[in-house]
């Protein structure tokens, strides 16, 4: 295989079309990202009063945020507290037992003490439900239109395929926001039950860092499969190096 | 009046991480674009055979009677003109078998010729220092005692010197114990795209490779033009690259020139080699940045490379400070009106995975291999890079610690070898009580389990 100037041009221009169209729907995208999120919302009965328009980038507005009502502190069930103390003893074991697991669950309990910290010494810092939304359509909508340029050179540029490269290009895309969607409901519902106990936790967790292991976990289903695709080839390859 | 001052702050250490890594992103992508596109191809096999010089080959040893012979054996069956080698295995204090097994190789073959050391620093560096004064050959190459090399590795190590411009060559180093444990699995990822990508990407593109100190050489003559092997140095071998570097010798990287070696199998291990590297290599940032800057000879895009190969493991605290200022954001709601914090946290997160190796040079890599199992493992790199930020970070708070208190840093360990069910042994510990930690020599001190080796 060998990348050509032609290629590369397509393949960036590819990207290019994807990124403007993106752009040009993001009202439209984050409208659809909202009204699949309140379907889901209402299959876990989780309350919504309705959703209200939050700004998100310049040009590139209005998104919508939420209603969900967020407990303080001292409203915080006693099992949401119970499942905190939980958290950082299940982490501590991790630790403990898993060297590999041992930095990132630290990193984890910092952020669960952290939160813990600030709930107790400020209860009536709160963070609403309308301004998680915003906070997430921001940085979702960085990836989305980020993700066609990061998928040129992991998906589309290393494929012997073209075809095949747009086929993983636009499975990513669409993974991408389906699955934003799930981890925004799932982050809603967290922050009605327990307030903000977990959020800072959960905005690691489930923020960019899944973004970038969903992407990771398809570009080595990609190598996997594209390696396999090149065996037969890869001698052409290796005579240039 | 508070809040402003920690947004103020907190943003402006988010756009140093920002700055910083998306340097080093841009620096991987290319790298790994550059090997894509097997761009400027730079192959020295060609030169093989075509000049034979004479060459002696040191194999530091501490305590290797369980891999001895193996290398031992390995290099008597390469390929090499008997008459143009000499094998000079460095038995530094060795308090098992590795005595007799070198002294048996040397009564069979005449090009063995041990260095059988009793006294004196412990560690590689200085054992080099000393066994370089034996050696007559106009080369000089360097295993590890747990290395096998192929047979046709000399040759291939050597063929680069053809070019009177190449004062060291670098070899690749592979894993052989992949399967054995899962970090040892993720450093197999970690070692592909270094060598595979990052060393021959940026050979072909004209930079200095490094000298990784073992599986390579180096001229006899340019390293006697810089003085020699830095005693001092934990990693003798970045200290080598830079020197050499410095005073205008080109290291060469030969992809093909493969040896196989044992990665470490428990973070225990893996740490302590880490924190060696980052010692050594940041001590060389600090050695050798200044005359980097100044060199006439390099042009801006070496120097920077350099530069950047130099301060690679500062970009671990430097994560760790973009994370903590993303925090404070986020418990600010001031600052969740303006889009700072989804922007930082997107690029620090975007460059999570950046820091050794991106995905891109380990697919990339991969794909160059075609070792397609090994792909499935990097959504787990993820873990590998949280211990590693976390060990880079405890290392180079002890180097900075150290540095400006002035006293010494950790010396040198020798990484645990599992091979054969070798169990590893305190280097030197023949040589002093157990009970005597530490010992002072030049400003370092070498722990009980100081010792040599990769």
């Amino acid at each position: 295989m060998q990348l050509t100037r032609a290629r590369v041009g397509i393949a960036l221009g590819f990207a290019f079309a994807v990124f403007i169209l993106l752009a040009y729907f993001a009202v439209p995208l984050m409208a659809l990202h909202s009204s699949m999120a309140d379907t889901l919302l209402r299959w876990a009965g989780i309350p919504n009063a309705g959703w209200e328009p939050v700004s998100v980038f310049p040009g590139l507005e209005p998104g919508s945020g939420p209603l969900v009502p967020v407990p303080t502190f001292s409203q915080v069930s006693e099992g949401a507290r119970f499942a905190l103390i939980l958290g950082i003893v299940a982490l501590l074991i991790v630790a403990r037992r898993f060297s590999l697991f041992r930095n990132l669950a630290n990193f984890l309990i910092v952020l669960l003490l952290v939160s813990a910290v600030v709930n107790v010494f400020f209860d009536t810092f709160q963070l609403q439900s309308k301004v998680f939304g915003q906070i997430w359509l921001r940085q979702e909508l960085l990836v989305w239109l980020l993700m066609p340029f990061v998928s040129l050179l992991l998906f589309l540029l290393p494929q012997p395929n073209l075809g095949v490269g747009l086929g993983w290009m636009a499975l990513v895309q669409v993974y991408g926001f389906l699955f934003s969607v799930l981890r925004f409901v799932f982050c809603v519902g967290m922050l009605h039950h327990t307030g903000l106990l977990f959020m800072p936790l959960l905005w690691f967790a489930l923020g960019t860092l899944s973004d970038l292991l969903f992407l990771l976990f398809f570009y080595s289903i990609s190598v996997y499969r594209t390696s396999g695709q090149l065996w037969g080839v890869r001698s052409s390859w290796q005579s240039q190096l | 009046m508070a809040v402003t001052a920690l947004i103020t702050i907190s943003w402006l250490l988010i756009v140093l991480s920002m700055l910083v890594l998306g340097a080093y992103a841009v620096r991987h992508y290319y790298l790994g674009y550059s090997r894509m596109r097997l761009e400027h191809p730079r192959e020295t096999n060609e030169l093989v055979g075509f000049v034979m010089p004479r060459i002696t080959v040191f194999i530091p040893m501490h305590n290797e009677e369980k891999v001895a012979r193996d290398i031992l054996q390995a290099l008597v069956d390469c390929d090499y003109d008997w008459e143009l080698l000499e094998v000079i295995p460095v038995n530094d204090r060795s308090t098992d078998g590795t005595r007799a097994i070198v002294d048996e190789f040397a009564g069979r073959y005449p090009f063995i010729k041990p260095y059988h050391r009793t006294e004196g620093v412990g560690g590689k560096p200085a054992a080099l220092v000393e066994a370089t004064e034996l050696a007559t050959g106009d080369i000089y190459l360097m295993f590890d005692a747990d290395y096998v090399p192929g047979r046709a590795v000399l040759k291939m190590l050597t063929a680069p010197f053809v070019d009177p411009e190449i004062g060291a060559v670098m070899g690749r180093v592979v894993p052989h114990n992949i399967g054995d444990s899962l970090l040892s699995g993720l450093l197999s990822l970690e070692r592909c795209a270094g060598y595979q990508s990052v060393q021959q990407a940026r050979f072909n593109l004209g930079f200095t490779a490094q000298f990784g100190g073992t599986v390579g050489g180096v001229r006899a003559a340019a390293l006697r033009a810089v003085g020699g092997w830095n005693p001092e140095s934990l990693t003798e071998d970045t200290d080598l690259t830079f020197a050499l570097l410095l005073s205008g010798w080109r290291t060469a990287y030969v992809n093909r020139a493969e040896c196989y070696e044992e990665v470490p199998q428990d973070w225990a291990v893996r740490r302590r080699q880490l924190s060696r590297w980052v010692t050594g290599h940041t001590e060389c940032l600090h050695n050798y940045w200044p005359d980097l800057l100044r060199a006439r000879f390099l042009s801006r895009e070496e120097k920077t490379d350099a530069l950047f190969l130099l301060a690679m493991y500062l970009t671990a605290p430097i994560i760790v400070i973009g994370w903590v200022a993303s925090l404070v954001l986020f418990f600010i709601p001031e600052a969740h009106a303006v889009p700072v914090l989804p922007v930082a946290m997107l690029i620090i997160g975007y460059l999570l995975f950046s820091n050794q190796a991106t995905f891109l040079e380990i697919g990339v890599a991969t794909l160059l291999d075609g070792t397609r199992l090994r792909a499935l493992l990097m959504p787990l790199s993820l873990l590998n890079f949280f211990a590693n930020t976390g060990a880079i970070c405890n290392a180079l708070r002890k180097f900075y610690w150290n540095r400006f208190w002035g006293s010494g840093g950790d010396g040198w360990y020798k990484t645990h070898r599992t091979r054969l069910d070798t169990e590893g042994q305190a280097f030197g510990a023949g040589a002093k009580p157990a009970g005597a930690a530490r010992q002072s020599v030049k400003g370092l001190y070498y722990a009980n389990n100081e010792g040599m080796g990769d």
